[in-house]
């Protein structure tokens, strides 16, 4: 796992680096944008830690330029403005993930997992049912054509919901295979992913099957 | 000049400072009054020369008539042979006159013969200058008409004719005169009449066509201010439309204040984002370092100190930004002007970026109940910052529901409203009126919580909105957000 990270303060850039490399992740670093941009444009990383107050560049013209690139690596903005606004610029330049400084490395670890095995686990495979398509090359996900946002956490369960498209997959599985390197979680916010995914990607394409679990299906084929 | 007739002037320079309507008036009523003068002397000219033209014919042929019947008298005087002339010329002062004089050699005096009885107890008198002229015996031949003064001193318009008559010695001076006063008297009435209808004719005139430019010519201005109203409203974001030449400098200027204000607000809010930038930074370094080393007693008050310098920071960062509003000289009013946000698109953005944050935390169920769009009368920064700070404490207090609904039809004090309710413990009745009596002084604010709600208030308070707390159906707080909708 490769993982690039791109913050000017010497200090924090060290700490990132040595957490990270605790964690396991091979980690590069710029302590400027247009260093970072270079590396981001040339090297093959699993994610991005980009600050935003960069010298030579800033941090989304960087961000706008990998995209604009075709660079679709995982992209966590780690920023000390903490305006809404901004964030919401940084997400629809293409950034997946959003963290204010000051953070806890323990969070920010969890998240950089989360959005790093997004893109691994199935390398540059398209998963389709019916007109429902998994993307994991690029981490996009359609229905019927249209783009569908999803948190790193949404997208590992209908990943794998898509993997075992047409057969049960109980709750337990779900939550063993999701959060297996995290801390402990409560079994019924599978409910809640649930929840959400089906009102992103349409009720009928997951269906419920009382006391065993949750079988994904593609409504037009049922007709 | 008077102290009342200086009051006078003053009103009347206040009455064109403050009126357009009257200024105009002012110069259509002075332009029509110089047209009215030249006018009046144009028509007086004319009349003079239609009375020539009607005088002339007539005194020429009373000229000629009397030279014709002029001969010797029985003492060899000159003697006029009955003549049967027009019987005005024998009512005393009638306005027509006749003398025949004879002519003194060499020095030219004027010796009258007779009188048209009109002229009854006077002469027609010659200035001695003009006698001179017409009786010097280089005199150019053939009649002379004259404008002379009369008997009565009133205008007499003459005609002169030196002749020498046969059988008589010595040359002799004709002179006919009609005033023009006797041809016009009968019409005097009627051309006063017709003056003053000319007169009222012009005043009506001079009133409609004001009426017409203050109606027509100062439209374009009724229409800058019903635009410049529309901007403030939010109902369009600058002013767009076509103006006259003349206006277009004045519109320039307003959109540039508006752009500037835009400006001014938003370097602040830059500025304020590069201090944290710098103190937020060097504070992650010095956490990550009081986590990283090893738990010992001193370590906890490292990471207490840093705790409370974060929030303090925290703090002092909001208001900063709170102020920078201020500090650009916008005040309550100007928070609203020229800016229209729609609300839906960025509650869903709001949506994923709470997803995102809550993402590793805990799986929360955030779902949006729309009726429908509607526009902010105000900054999406704001927009963002309001909703985002209900939302996160939703999801933060929440166990696993969080319900958005948006009521886009304004109420009638133009406020549409934003609802957030979660499934959290919620608060008590002292809780929410805690939370809603906070925010007066953001000093007594604990660090971290209740913070957010005091900017939020602030910030509520700026739109003129509203912030209400209740128990939420699903078990938990609903925040109740009443902002301005565009009109």
């Amino acid at each position: 796992m490769r993982v690039l990270v791109v913050e000017d303060d010497k200090n924090l850039r060290e700490q990132l680096a040595a957490a990270l490399g605790d964690a396991g992740y091979t980690v590069d670093s710029a302590d400027n944008g247009e260093d970072g941009q270079f590396l981001g444009e040339t090297e093959p990383y699993d994610l991005a830690i980009l600050d935003l107050g960069l010298p030579k560049i800033d941090g989304l013209s960087v961000l706008k330029y990998w995209r604009k690139e075709g660079r679709t690596m995982p992209v966590l903005i780690l920023s000390a403005r903490d305006r809404w606004s901004e964030k919401v610029e940084g997400l629809d330049l293409g950034a997946n993930d959003y963290v204010t400084k000051p953070f806890h490395m323990g969070e920010l670890l969890a998240r950089v997992r989360a959005n790093v095995r997004r893109q691994t686990d199935h390398q540059s495979s398209v998963l389709e049912v019916g007109d429902l398509q998994l993307n994991s090359a690029t981490g996009q996900v359609t229905v019927n054509g249209a783009p569908v946002k999803l948190t790193a956490y949404q997208y590992k369960v209908l990943d794998y919901l898509m993997h075992h498209a047409g057969r049960i997959v109980s709750r337990t599985e779900l939550t063993e295979k999701i959060y297996s390197q995290d801390h402990e979680r409560d079994s019924n916010t599978i409910e809640v992913f649930i929840g959400i995914l089906r009102r992103k990607i349409g009720a009928d394409r997951i269906i419920t099957e009382k006391g065993l679990g949750y079988r994904l299906v593609d409504p037009a084929a049922l007709q | 000049m008077s102290e009342k007739g200086e009051g006078a002037l003053q009103r009347f320079r206040r009455l064109m400072a403050r009126s357009l309507a009257a200024r105009l008036l002012t110069i259509a009523l002075v332009s029509v009054s110089g047209l009215v003068a030249v006018g009046w002397v144009a028509h007086a000219q004319f009349n003079r020369q239609l009375l020539t033209l009607l005088i002339d014919p007539e005194i020429q042929s009373v000229a000629d008539n009397l030279i014709g019947n002029s001969g010797p008298g029985l003492a060899g005087e000159l003697a006029l042979q009955d003549v049967p002339y027009d019987p005005r010329y024998s009512q005393p002062l009638s306005g027509r006159y006749f003398e025949i004089a004879r002519i003194h050699e060499p020095d030219g005096r004027l010796d009258v013969q007779v009188i048209s009885p009109s002229l009854f107890d006077t002469i027609i008198r010659l200035a001695p200058d003009l006698r001179q002229r017409l009786t010097a015996p280089n005199a150019p031949r053939g009649p002379q008409f004259l404008d002379i003064e009369g008997p009565d001193h009133a205008p007499l318009r003459v005609i002169a004719r030196v002749e020498q008559l046969p059988r008589l010695q010595g040359r002799y001076l004709f002179l006919v005169g009609v005033a023009p006063q006797a041809i016009i008297a009968p019409a005097a009435n009627l051309v006063g009449l017709a003056f003053a209808a000319f007169v009222a004719f012009c005043a009506l005139m001079v009133a409609a066509v004001t009426v017409l430019q203050v109606r027509i010519g100062l439209e374009p201005l009724r229409q800058l201010q019903r635009d410049i109203a529309a901007v403030r409203r939010g109902q369009t974001e600058r002013l767009a439309g076509e103006y006259p030449a003349e206006l277009q400098p004045l519109t320039q200027e307003l959109n540039a204040l508006v752009d500037h204000n835009r400006e001014v607000v938003e370097r602040a809010r830059r500025h304020v984002g590069n201090l944290a930038h710098a103190l937020k930074t060097p504070i992650a370094v010095l956490k990550n370092a009081a986590s990283g080393a090893a738990a010992d007693p001193d370590d906890n008050v490292m990471k207490q100190s840093i705790e409370e310098m974060e929030g303090f920071v925290e703090r002092q960062l909001r208001r900063a930004r709170v102020a920078a509003r201020a500090e650009a000289g916008a005040g309550p009013q100007a928070a609203t002007i020229a800016y229209r946000t729609p609300v839906l698109q960025n509650l869903e953005d709001l949506v994923f970026m709470m997803e995102q944050k809550y993402d590793h935390l805990k799986a929360i169920d955030i779902s949006i109940e729309a009726e429908g769009d509607v526009t902010f009368r105000g900054e999406r920064e704001d927009l963002l910052e309001m909703i985002a700070n209900l939302l996160d404490n939703a999801c933060k207090y929440g166990k696993s529901t969080v319900v958005i609904r948006l009521l886009p039809s304004p109420q009638s004090n133009g406020l549409f409203e934003i609802v957030v309710e979660d499934d959290g413990p919620g608060l008590s009745e002292q809780d929410i009126e805690r939370a809603m009596a906070r925010g007066t002084r953001l000093d007594e604010a604990a660090p971290g919580q209740g913070l957010g709600l005091s900017i939020l208030k602030e910030t509520v308070d700026l739109y003129g909105g509203k912030l209400l707390f209740e128990r939420a159906q699903l078990g938990g707080l609903r925040a109740r957000l009443l902002l301005p909708a565009t009109d």
